[in-house]
């Protein structure tokens, strides 16, 4: 992912020192995957870029308790990953918001307010932590460890729910009729 | 190359072996495809950096619990001295010896659990909730297993209040001094950490009771003792999520 190419940890600790130029520089290079995160997750353009809002803000307060020399995206993952859950609390306190109603996905409203079809769908079966898990690695294109310290699990569960979850995917598929067999 | 192969590649770019897989394996290819297709951007959040401060990194996790533990062992050894060690030499040692290491250990134990939960990609491992529960049980199970029931109802409220008054007293000194070390990373879950804060604080007031009061009793300990700990927990969860809502 980007944090090995840019350097993500870097632009953290100049963050931390007071940089603005680094700071813009990191909500530039990180924004983009924790809000393919978000989108993946809510399936709502509206509600990722306001979760993405949310996390920076966040992320913001919390800039201290980011320790130089740590790798940088399971940090903010975490971050991200607890606004979410947070939002998804508050949604459930106040069902008539959203949970009642089918996602956006489900029945096709506008473009603007939906996004992306087909394996979406398949995604919403899954269970929350495989889903969580293989967003991050394979949207967000975090490696098994930085997702391991994003979720506070073992490289080896990680593992194990990316694959149950890809191979849940890959059953879907085929049991939906839409495409050949797998191997 | 399987698909059980292909999918650690999934994410990265393809080698000509993963490439030659898709072409082979439409339910593969179908995922690949949706995930590389949804490269979203997003619009660029708001945030204003024109006057960022800087900040100073926290120290280690460990660090701070034993800054936590340090905090506690303070209160301790000035309440000790304020209102005597009545209690401990009532105790008898097998007794002692259970009591004030079990309050060491859930110090020991919650102190590191707060530390950690400053740290927003280690909090997730032991759920606060859990290690609360634990604790309040242990701290009922105590008394349950080791004091004699000699239930006196004059005595009852009179010595009741004292030790709650007292034990609120250092719960509140602790709270104080370990907010202190833990304000600048609380945020990420303010009302677990407010109650592991309350928890820890209420132990040290728990180990300053044990050892000042003599009513070695089973009712008075857990009513009036054992009530300092979740007032602790309560109030300073509260305060601790207030503060946040403030903050934010």
């Amino acid at each position: 992912m980007s944090s090995g190419e840019v350097n993500v940890e870097g632009m953290l600790r100049a963050y931390q020192a007071g940089d603005s130029v680094a700071a813009n520089d990191l909500v530039r290079h990180v924004s983009p995957a924790v809000y393919r995160y978000f989108l993946h997750h809510t399936q709502r353009t509206a509600e990722a870029e306001d979760l993405l809002q949310e996390t920076w803000l966040r992320l913001h307060r919390a800039r201290a308790t980011y320790r130089p020399g740590e790798p940088a995206m399971p940090w903010i993952f975490a971050i991200a990953n607890h606004t979410r859950l947070d939002r998804l609390r508050k949604t459930m306190r106040r069902p008539e918001v959203a949970m009642d109603s089918p996602p956006d996905v489900a029945a096709p409203v506008s473009s603007q307010e939906s996004f992306s079809p087909g394996i979406e769908e398949l995604l919403r079966g899954l269970p929350e932590s495989q889903r969580e898990v293989l967003l991050m690695l394979k949207v967000s294109g975090m490696s098994l460890e930085e997702v391991a310290q994003a979720t506070g699990s073992s490289v080896g569960s990680v593992k194990q729910k990316a694959h149950r979850a890809y191979e849940k995917l890959r059953s879907l598929l085929v049991g939906s009729g839409k495409q050949g067999g797998s191997r | 190359m399987t698909c059980r192969e292909f999918e650690d590649l999934l994410g990265n770019p393809l080698s000509a072996e993963a490439q030659a897989h898709l072409q082979s394996c439409e339910p593969c290819k179908a995922i690949a495809q949706w995930f590389d297709t949804n490269a979203a951007t997003p619009p660029m959040p708001v945030i204003s950096m024109a006057d960022l401060k800087p900040v100073r990194p926290l120290p280690s996790p460990w660090w701070i619990a034993v800054s936590i533990l340090a905090v506690g062992s303070i209160v301790v050894a000035i309440g000790s001295k304020h209102l005597g060690m009545a209690g401990w030499d009532t105790l008898e040692s097998n007794q002692r010896l259970a009591i004030f290491a079990g309050l060491a250990i859930i110090g020991a134990m919650t102190s590191l659990l707060l530390a950690r939960q400053m740290f927003p990609s280690m909090a997730r491992r032991i759920p606060p909730a859990i290690c609360i529960a634990v604790a309040i049980a242990a701290i009922v199970a105590g008394p349950v297993a080791l004091l004699p029931w000699e239930y006196d109802p004059d005595g009852f409220t009179e010595f009741g209040t004292n030790c709650a008054k007292y034990g609120l007293m250092y719960s509140a000194a602790a709270i104080a001094l370990t907010w202190m070390i833990i304000r600048r990373g609380y945020f990420l879950q303010p009302g677990w950490s407010g109650a592991l804060a309350g928890l820890a604080s209420g132990s040290v007031a728990l180990v300053v009771l044990e050892a000042y009061c003599p009513l070695v009793e089973r009712s008075h300990v857990l009513a009036w003792h054992g009530s300092v700990v979740l007032v602790s927990v309560l109030l300073s969860s509260i305060v601790a999520y207030l503060a946040s809502k403030r903050k934010a």
